[in-house]
């Protein structure tokens, strides 16, 4: 009984697969057309193995013998695959829709095939982050070019598309793998280049002409340093959504690619740039960002702001001049936010050596002014809340000479800012301006006492009557 | 009668002349590509010299615009070899065109031949080719030809491909030597 079943299955097994391979190149070719349009992919790549392995034989259909029967069978193939892969991420399945769509180019020539498989290879350069692998850009535009003689040297809305899509797979490989440069970047620039410039020969909507003007703009700045100025495009990207939400994963994204910008920036002007962006992020953390660790974004952004100076002061002419105010600015920030930061931890146990950490961290923009007494290095916008806190400082630490220097430049500071004269705050002196006189005033008069300076008090109060009464004005004013 | 007579000669002349039209609208179409398609060789040249100039040798870069500047020469000879089958006139000035960008792919394919050595088979091939094809009815060989545009190599200009030859290394004076043996 057993053996009579045995041999009925082997005869159906023979059967079958004769039927299977009785079945022609010509009928297999139609069920692919029609599988792959019903989406069954798996049936394609099947049918299509079937195909080519019945063509490999000694005496294959004449099917075989056709070009356009055969690179469609490839075709098919190497999409099929393709689609299996986005769904399964198999990478075997990209390597073989590869080859199937090279094969397919081989018989053929068709660009767009071309195309296709170049942005493939450019994927898997991606996924693997293997960057140097540019060998899928070089195909890509082989396609766009041949698409473009193919649409008789018209840019078509299709190519555009391809355009961008392209585009956006060179920026990717420049920036891959992110923690070493495998390339220099500048075939990437190259090419982007070439891209933008074949789009822009056709009538662009604004949206499309952005589109390409903008990575024109990123292939070409700080020396065609594409890689760096798409990390700070990124970088700029993510400090808008830290600033949205500032918590301590958007601030790392931020950060992160903010630092990957400085890493790969070309020029000096560009390194002063990110370590001036890089110090902002910190502050802005240190100030709304939730959880955050006070002291150590201070400490950072004083540290990536003191570098930043640095530069500048070893490359002055190579930085302009808005980048150059806003790096002074952000670092006499930092400087007057750290100082204040260890100024205010009045729980400290020890709060004397708080008042000494803050007057060290402030002496670092500190220099001689050539009178005995001290200066801040360059001036910036808020220069003289960092003389008044120093002058807080130099009170609190009982040193006099240190606190009246500090205080009598903070007094000279304001008054120049709001560029008024000691005769104008009797006459013309606007109550704004008189409030915040009056703050810096209050300071001196509190450091004169405790110190004794019986001329400065002698001069002082009278400025301080009149400020107050200017001032009160203000304050009524506003309440009514 | 007379009047059929005038009739299909108008006919016929209408196709002859319209069939002629179209030919030079294309001809001036290619004509315009492969301008175009020289500019980018030379701009691709220009491009790989700054590279070498600025930055160590990346070979992956090196083989990539190599590539790249290959795409462009062919799509040049494509159009070229389109032209001299569709027109019987003078092509001097598009053989002057592929002629050079055949040099200017022999002296990049020069630039790697020492990490590949079929390079240097690929750019005798090349300049052969270009030799021959310039061969044909010229006066000034192409190398000693002014060039219509500027190649820039560091902060060196050139005008002239043999200037060129001349600047580079003992592999591209082998070329040279090639070219004395075709002269």
């Amino acid at each position: 009984m057993k053996k009579c079943v045995l041999s009925y299955l082997i005869a159906l097994l023979l059967i079958t697969t004769q039927i299977a391979f009785a079945q022609d190149v010509r009928t297999l070719y139609e069920k692919v057309r029609q599988e792959y349009e019903s989406g069954n992919f798996a049936t394609v790549v099947n049918l299509c193995r079937q195909i080519i392995e019945r063509c490999e034989q000694n005496y294959p259909d004449a099917e075989c013998r056709y070009t356009d029967v055969m690179k469609n069978v490839y075709r098919y193939k190497g999409f099929s695959e393709f689609r299996i892969f986005s769904q399964e991420q198999d990478m075997d399945q990209l390597e073989e829709a590869i080859n199937s769509l090279i094969k397919s180019h081989e018989l053929y020539g068709d660009p767009e095939i071309s195309f296709n498989y170049g942005y493939m290879q450019s994927l898997r350069a991606i996924k693997l982050q293997n960057g140097r692998d540019l060998n899928g850009l070089v195909n890509a535009w082989h396609g766009i070019l041949g698409l473009y003689a193919r649409d008789e040297w018209q840019v078509s809305n299709d190519l555009l598309n391809k355009l961008k899509i392209f585009i956006q797979q060179s920026v990717e490989i420049s920036i891959t793998p992110p923690d070493s440069a495998l390339t220099t970047g500048r075939f990437n620039s190259f090419i982007i280049r070439l891209a933008c410039d074949l789009a822009r020969r056709k009538n662009l909507t604004p949206a499309d002409s952005l589109f390409f003007n903008v990575y024109y703009r990123r292939a070409i700045e700080d020396e065609f340093n594409l890689r760096g100025n798409e990390w700070r495009a990124r970088g700029f990207e993510a400090e808008q959504l830290f600033k949205n939400d500032p918590y301590d994963s958007t601030y790392r994204i931020c950060r992160g690619y903010l630092e990957l910008a400085l890493r790969f920036a070309k020029s000096t002007q560009r390194k002063a740039e990110m370590l001036k962006e890089l110090t902002k992020v910190a502050l802005y953390m240190e100030k709304y960002g939730r959880n955050s660790r006070r002291e150590t974004e201070l400490q950072y952004a004083r540290e990536k702001a003191s570098q930043a100076y640095t530069i500048l002061q070893e490359h002055h002419s190579d930085i302009s001049r808005g980048l150059e105010n806003e790096i002074k600015k952000v670092y006499g920030n930092a400087i007057f936010r750290l100082v204040d930061y260890y100024f205010s931890i009045t729980t400290s146990k020890d709060r004397m050596n708080s008042f000494y950490h803050a007057r060290r961290i402030g002496e670092e923009i500190l220099i001689p002014d050539g009178n005995g007494g001290l200066k801040q290095r360059f001036k910036w916008e808020g220069y003289e809340d960092l003389y008044l806190k120093l002058s807080d400082v130099g009170y609190e630490l009982g040193d006099e000479k240190f606190a009246v220097d500090m205080v009598d430049k903070a007094w000279k500071a304001v008054l120049e800012i709001n560029h008024i004269t000691i005769p104008q705050i009797y006459s013309s002196v606007n109550p704004q301006t008189a409030k915040e006189l009056l703050q810096f005033a209050q300071v001196y008069q509190q450091i004169a006492e405790r110190f004794g300076l019986q001329s400065v008090l002698h001069w002082l109060r009278p400025i301080i009557k009149t400020l107050s009464q200017k001032s009160f004005y203000t304050n009524q004013k506003g309440g009514m | 009668m007379r009047f059929q007579i005038s009739l299909m000669v108008i006919f016929v002349w209408l196709i002859v002349t319209t069939g002629s039209y179209s030919q030079s609208v294309i001809k001036t179409k290619f004509e315009q590509q492969m301008v175009d398609y020289e500019t980018d060789v030379v701009r691709c040249y220009n491009e790989l010299q700054k590279f070498l100039y600025q930055d160590d040798r990346n070979l992956a870069e090196m083989i990539a615009f190599e590539n790249l500047l290959s795409i462009y020469v062919d799509r040049i000879l494509e159009i070229f070899n389109t032209m001299e089958r569709l027109a019987g006139s003078s092509l001097e000035t598009y053989r002057g065109v592929a002629a050079r960008a055949l040099i200017f792919r022999s002296l990049t394919y020069l630039e790697r031949s020492k990490e590949t050595p079929e390079n240097f088979d690929k750019a005798v091939n090349d300049y052969k080719h270009a030799l021959q094809l310039y061969k044909k009815g010229t006066t000034i060989p192409i190398m000693n030809k002014k060039l219509p545009y500027e190649v820039w190599i560091g902060r060196k200009m050139y005008t002239r491909l043999a200037d060129l030859l001349d600047d580079k290394n003992k592999d591209f004076n082998l070329l040279n030597s090639l070219h004395d043996i075709n002269e």
